[in-house]
């Protein structure tokens, strides 16, 4: 029995890939920039969307794409800020696709948005594999987590154009090295701008809150619009 | 356990291939995939939704493959090349963190031995 091969080399995330490309190009069309945030369950990524809401929503336009496994409990907290909420429910899914935000990008009115905010499932593993047509993935660790976090799960921290070290008002009561924390991101990125803050008391949020309008204002410019 | 959806890709790949060229059941003795060393894939997960979406198909019974692709780096600063560990994203002969990386994020269909 003669035995033989069929070639095939195939890109497995190209499909994925193929949907981010349509986003980037329906985002690039109308302006729109579009931050992926990511991080643990409860590490505080409802909080931090609030908090840049309230600074920024009363001179920018949000939509906020939220992925939960279950429920609409984060969607429905975040509709009472007044703002776009649509909610993705992934149905046991670790993470979302490019597919399934596709769909949600092409239901708002894109002439009235300029930020799409996708809060991704809570995992710091599985969402950071996926493109998902973003400019920027965002890597939100807590303090109430481990500072090896970094270095555990480097490909997040390495795909990240920034990241964000949340509830550093429990700093003082937790026994969290940040130093150590910091010095493990940099590890994985070196060049990853780190934000330190609490979303609850605004320490540290302003910063923060200044990249973000930043991305807001590239997106302006590479539209071609003002 | 984001290998289920990556496997239903390579599955449903492998299943369109053998219809192609005509393979009968059985006839597919592995399917070979590259994966680079920085993606986060649990090999045994791998391999347990590869056999849990061949099942019932003309592609049972055959073997998932993986080669894993180690880290490769580049320094921009000193010209250093080489493997690395997953979490070094600086040059370990300069230090220089103005490096680029060559290999290690690959995820490829590479192919399909059969007889």
């Amino acid at each position: 029995m003669s035995t033989g091969e069929i070639k095939i080399y195939k890109d497995l995330m190209g499909e994925n890939d193929k949907w981010a490309g349509n986003i980037r190009k329906m985002r690039r069309e109308n302006g729109i920039s579009m931050i992926n945030i990511i991080g643990s369950p409860g590490c505080g990524k409802t909080a931090l969307l609030e908090s840049m809401i309230k600074k920024l929503g009363e001179v920018s336009n949000f939509a906020v794409l939220e992925g939960d496994v279950e429920t609409t409990n984060d969607a429905v907290r975040l509709k009472a800020l007044d703002i776009e909420v649509s909610q993705l429910i992934s149905g046991g899914a670790c993470h979302l696709e490019a597919k399934l935000v596709h769909n949600a990008i092409s239901d708002l009115d894109l002439e009235k948005i300029d930020m799409v905010i996708v809060e991704n499932v809570g995992n710091l593993v599985c969402p950071a594999e996926f493109d998902i047509g973003e400019d920027a993935k965002v890597a939100v660790l807590s303090v109430t987590e481990g500072e090896d976090k970094p270095v555990k799960y480097p490909l997040l921290f390495q795909e990240a154009k920034c990241s964000v070290v949340s509830k550093m008002d429990l700093l003082e009561h937790l026994d969290f090295d940040i130093e150590k924390c910091i010095s493990n991101i940099k590890k994985v990125n070196p060049r990853l701008p780190i934000f330190k803050l609490a979303s609850l008391t605004g320490e540290g949020v302003d910063d923060w809150i200044a990249w973000v309008q930043e991305q807001l204002e590239n997106a302006k410019k590479s539209s071609g619009s003002s | 356990m984001h290998e289920l959806s990556l496997c239903k890709t390579i599955v449903d790949t492998v299943l369109e291939q053998m219809k192609k060229h005509d393979l009968p059941r059985g006839s597919l003795l592995s399917t070979k995939i590259d994966v680079g060393a920085m993606r986060q894939i649990v090999y045994e997960q791998m391999q347990f939704a590869y056999e849990v979406l061949t099942k019932n198909t003309i592609a049972a019974g055959s073997e998932l493959d993986i080669t894993v692709l180690p880290v490769i780096i580049k320094c921009n600063s000193c010209g250093w090349k080489g493997e690395t560990d997953t979490i070094m994203a600086y040059c370990p002969e300069c230090f220089s963190v103005d490096t680029i990386m060559l290999q290690g994020k690959e995820l490829t269909l590479e192919k399909l031995e059969v007889r």
